[in-house]
């Protein structure tokens, strides 16, 4: 509507208001007189509110500092309401304010309960009061039931919150029981594996780690001891094998050859000097002739020997025992000993090494038990102790409820009968209904100018359709219309003075019989 | 000077009173008959002579009301000021010519008779003047039931038959100085009629009877055939009539496009509520 000016669209919505003008004033009559009645039939609401002192600041009170827990107000408004809701209160309240009475059946009765509980409003109030608010027709009734309520909490309270601290007394009670028994179970525990593992002691595994590192010092030290020794053999016994026993000394003819060498040294050198007939070169060579004589000589005489099977005879002085040999054959003998012995200490080492390894694993497997039975232990132990410190806290507690000494309640004020009623009074149905009685008949009036897709405004013809309007024509009434509208136009003021009537005759009897 | 407006003249000397047209299915056939003869001729008398106008009985005060006819001594005053204003307006873009108006409605109910009769009653206020209202609504004529008339015999009767003459179905309406020729006798199918060459020739002798004469065509809503269409082109300017709160932006933009070829087109807002004005 882009091109309508809200002068037009108001013109026009006037217009259709008095074109619809019967429509809009039975409406304005129905919904006037349709509020009105609300208002005469909705009943009026007294709300009645008592409230109760939860008074905690008593001698004892700071004595149990930190050693008993005082309930909080909160926990008391939410006592309060379990209290007021329950089946003994709220039967009572509602037989002493007159809501059941004998004469009404068991499903009545338990109706007009329900609809008790639902009027009750419970609520904490700063940090020590409860207000306890319900909502009746009648004002005295309200003030009795609130009074009763308030009464009923006082007297329930104390034995409800001893109720209740003795309760968790209990609780804690039992847990504490639980805990010890599980403490016990965790110590038994302990003993048995102390018991099978005796080993298992603190330091053991220092002292096995040293044996351990001592023992595998050991092993590689004979280790390499035995690997010298066997080396040490090896070289004796090459040795060995490259002497004989016994020393043949030299034979004749070694002698003889060992001379003739000397000799023909001996001869080379003089014939260096002297030529060969001179008689040093000359006897020379005899000599050494001789001395080959002699070299042949010995040979047949062996020969000879051997041909004959006798043994030749071997000079005493030529066989000697070698000394050499005699020597090196007892430290072969030596040698020989020292391997052995320490092949021998090798395995025993051996051995121990891998007992006491052995007896490391299992000192590390019990410790690992250990640990673990040491910490339910002491997990265990810690929770009982707090328990029996709390346990300790709640039966002071306890014994402060039993004894009347915790929290006191007191009706700090109670509820008077209320003078005004409260929610919407007559007088707003009476200013919604006239209110309401034009504004949605003309509010529908509206919506059909906004929602009709019907041309109601010059304006949109030249601007949609593009032709020009030459002329805007008023509706031409006959005098029968004219006369016909005048008639119904009084009808309409009539029926609206009607309305105003009722509202100002009704309104002046509430006001005279009083609000 | 066309040849029509020779014969015309013409036949109007001699006196003629009828020829038969050649062309009508009722009629008979007149051999040698020409375009130029068909029309009927003018009484000398009337010519150019208004205050000679026969006025017979005028409707009284009441019955105008009665009828929704404006007169210049209505209690209303704003109708009649606004159908002159209109009057002006059209005087204004005519320039001083005589006027040939269409009235047609944009859906059957719309206002066009009403609209199209009073139009023609302010224009015969001008002492000086005279109106015509030409009755289209074969199909259903409500101005039949509003205006006087001397005879039962309509514009289907002068269209039809040849014994009828222009000057039988110009009636007085009870109006002063207003005329009118009522639709006759009930038709269904009418766009024949008015394209039919007797139609054309009758408009164009009643365009020249009176030089200080309007014409208002009271033509059937734009939704009936194709009536209104043919209708404007006989006519120097098209009045469409929206009436209030009773059709939608659409019809209006369809019945618009109808005459799109035409020059003058205006829009006549009718029966709009005016209990209440505000801001003029």
């Amino acid at each position: 509507m882009t091109t309508v000016s809200p002068e037009q669209f108001l013109r026009v919505l006037a217009n259709e208001v008095v074109l619809h003008r019967a429509a809009v004033v039975w409406g304005f009559v129905i919904i006037s007189l349709g509020f009105l009645g609300a208002g005469l039939v909705i009943p009026k609401k007294y709300s009645a509110t008592a409230t109760i002192l939860v008074d905690s600041s008593n001698i004892i009170r700071p004595l149990t500092e930190g050693v008993a827990a005082p309930t909080d107000v909160r926990n008391y408004a939410r006592i309060a309401e379990e209290l007021i809701n329950s089946r003994k209160v709220i039967d009572d309240v509602a037989r002493d304010s007159g809501l059941t009475d004998e004469t009404q059946s068991a499903f009545e009765q338990e109706v007009i309960k329900e609809k008790l509980r639902e009027a009750i409003d419970v609520s904490s109030v700063g940090s020590n009061l409860i207000k306890i608010t319900y909502k009746d027709v009648i004002p005295e009734r309200a003030a009795n039931v609130v009074n009763g309520l308030a009464r009923m909490f006082v007297l329930e309270g104390a034995t409800f919150k001893d109720r209740e601290s003795r309760s968790a007394f209990e609780f804690i009670d039992k847990q504490v029981k639980e805990y010890h028994d599980k403490l016990v179970e965790a110590e038994r525990k302990l003993k048995e594996l102390r018991s099978n593992n005796l080993d298992a002691q603190p330091g053991s595994e220092a002292s096995i780690q040293a044996r351990i590192n001592d023992l595998q010092g050991r092993y590689e030290r004979t280790k390499l001891e035995l690997a010298e020794a066997k080396i040490r053999y090896q070289s004796v016994k090459r040795q060995l094998e490259g002497e004989s026993a016994v020393a043949v000394s030299l034979s004749r003819e070694g002698q003889y050859h060992n001379r003739i060498i000397a000799l023909q040294q001996e001869l080379d050198s003089l014939r260096l000097r002297y030529k060969d007939d001179h008689p040093d070169v000359v006897r020379t060579r005899h000599q050494i002739e001789d001395l080959q004589e002699a070299i042949r000589k010995e040979v047949e005489a062996r020969e000879a020997a051997k041909r004959s099977g006798r043994k030749m005879v071997i000079d005493n002085n030529e066989l000697i025992s070698n000394p050499l040999y005699q020597q090196l054959r007892s430290q072969l003998s030596a040698a020989e000993t020292q391997i052995e012995t320490l092949q021998t200490r090798l395995r025993e080492t051996k051995a121990l090494l891998a007992k006491e390894q052995d007896r490391g694993r299992r000192l590390h497997e019990s410790e690992a038990a250990l640990a673990e039975f040491t910490r339910d232990y002491e997990v265990n132990r810690d929770i009982y102790q707090q328990l029996l410190t709390r346990r300790e806290r709640a039966r002071v507690s306890m014994n402060l409820d039993v004894e009347g000494e915790g929290i006191n309640f007191r009706v700090h004020e109670s509820a008077t009968i209320p003078v005004k009623p409260v929610g919407l009074r007559f007088m707003h149905f009476m200013i919604a209904g006239l209110v309401l009685g034009i504004a949605i008949p003309i509010g529908l009036v509206y919506a059909k100018i906004q929602i009709d897709p019907r041309v109601r405004f010059p304006s949109l013809i030249s601007a949609r359709a593009g032709l020009p309007v030459v002329a805007e024509v008023p509706h031409l009434a006959t005098m029968e219309e004219l006369s016909r509208r005048r008639v119904g136009g009084r009808m309409m003021i009539i029926l609206v003075i009607i309305v105003l009537g009722v509202y100002g005759y009704i309104g002046w009897l509430k006001m005279t019989r009083g609000i | 000077m066309s040849k029509i407006d020779e014969a015309l003249s013409k036949a109007a000397e001699s006196g003629a009173r009828s020829l038969v047209p050649s062309y009508m299915p009722s009629g008979s056939r007149e051999s040698g008959t020409s375009m130029t003869q068909i029309v009927a001729p003018i009484s000398s008398k009337r010519r150019g002579d208004i205050t000679l106008m026969l006025e017979p009985k005028q409707l009284t005060v009441s019955e105008l009301n009665k009828k929704r006819i404006v007169h210049p001594d209505m209690p209303d005053v704003r109708i009649v000021d606004s159908f002159r204003r209109l009057r002006t307006k059209l005087l204004q873009d005519a320039n001083g010519k005589n006027l040939t108006i269409m009235v047609t409605a944009v859906r059957a109910g719309g206002g066009a008779s009403f609209t199209a009769l009073n139009l023609a009653t302010v224009f015969s206020f001008d002492k000086a003047k005279t109106a015509l209202l030409l009755d289209c609504n074969m199909q259903s004529s409500s101005l039949r039931h509003i205006l006087r008339t001397s005879s039962e015999v309509g514009l289907t009767d002068y269209l039809e038959s040849d014994s009828v003459s222009l000057d039988e179905i110009i009636q007085p309406s009870g109006v002063p100085r207003l005329r009118w020729i009522p639709a006759g006798e009930q038709r269904e199918i009418t766009h024949e009629y008015y394209s039919s060459v007797k139609m054309q020739a009758m408009m164009k002798a009643l365009k020249e009877r009176y030089s200080d004469r309007y014409i208002i065509i009271d033509a059937p809503p734009v939704t009936q055939a194709a009536d209104a269409t043919i209708l404007a082109d006989f006519c120097d300017c098209v009045l469409l009539v929206v009436p209030y709160g009773k059709v939608t932006e659409r019809q209006i933009e369809a019945a618009a496009k109808l005459f799109e070829n035409h020059e003058r087109v205006g829009v006549v807002f009718n029966d709009s509520p005016d209990y209440i004005k505000m801001a003029g």
